[in-house]
């Protein structure tokens, strides 16, 4: 049934690992309660799950030494950018008013310290308070 | 079977099942952020189907395709992370 020769078998065995990484991905989006939950799944599985995929392709093609860099530079700037834009999007989610956090949560260090209308925090002295008051420029 | 029909018939189907997750996060999702979280999911599939489109074709060009996807992706879900934290709270 499997008429593949070893270099095949390797590559469909990396491209499988991948593809259940990546869908194990979306399966924890969809049912995941919470933002930061979500955001926990996708990350951390698509990122592998594209590393696979990348490994696998690169044994396919791996005689054209171009295809298996390119390849290379793929990896390594998803490896790069995943953790840099879940940062950014996770701050920005819990600046975010509308946020909820899951109702199981008990550790949220900044609830009692953090006002998430006026994006102040308790410590912050009289000098602080007026920057972080100042008017934004309208976005427009 | 060849590693092209494998491909075809085994990782594109399960690709396509993990796309269909997250679009129903990204019409369903209750803040914008779950929104953005859940359009940087679908474009790193996106760049997971083009580089398995280039074994089905034989085509290396898709792969130049993946790396220009993967680079814009980037840049998007940093735009969108900048607008939902400028915005009226």
């Amino acid at each position: 049934m499997l008429e593949l020769n070893l270099r095949d078998t390797l590559s469909f065995i990396s491209l499988l690992i991948g593809a259940v990484f990546i869908v194990i991905a979306g399966l924890g989006l969809y049912r995941m309660p919470d933002l930061f939950m979500r955001m926990s799944m996708t990350t951390k599985a698509s990122t592998m799950g594209i590393g696979f995929i990348v490994i696998g392709v690169a044994i396919h093609f791996y005689a054209d030494r171009p295809v298996v860099t390119k390849l290379i530079a793929i990896a390594i700037f998803i490896l790069l950018t995943a953790p840099v834009s879940a940062h950014m999007l996770g701050r920005a989610g819990y600046r975010d008013a509308l946020t909820k956090l899951w109702s199981g949560t008990w550790v949220d260090e900044l609830h009692d310290q953090y006002n998430r209308r006026q994006h102040t925090l308790d410590s912050m002295d009289e000098a602080e308070l007026a920057i972080a008051n100042q008017k934004k420029p309208e976005l427009t | 079977m060849t590693l092209a029909a494998w491909v075809l018939y085994v990782i594109l189907p399960l690709l396509s099942l993990a796309l269909l997750f997250a679009s129903y996060r990204v019409l369903k999702g209750p803040t914008i952020a779950d929104r953005v979280v859940a359009v940087d999911l679908i474009t790193t599939i996106g760049i997971a189907i083009i580089v398995c489109f280039a074994i089905v074709s034989k085509h290396t060009l898709f792969i130049d395709v993946a790396m220009v996807v993967a680079l814009t992706g980037f840049l998007g879900t940093i735009a969108f992370a900048h607008y939902i934290e400028q915005q009226k709270g």
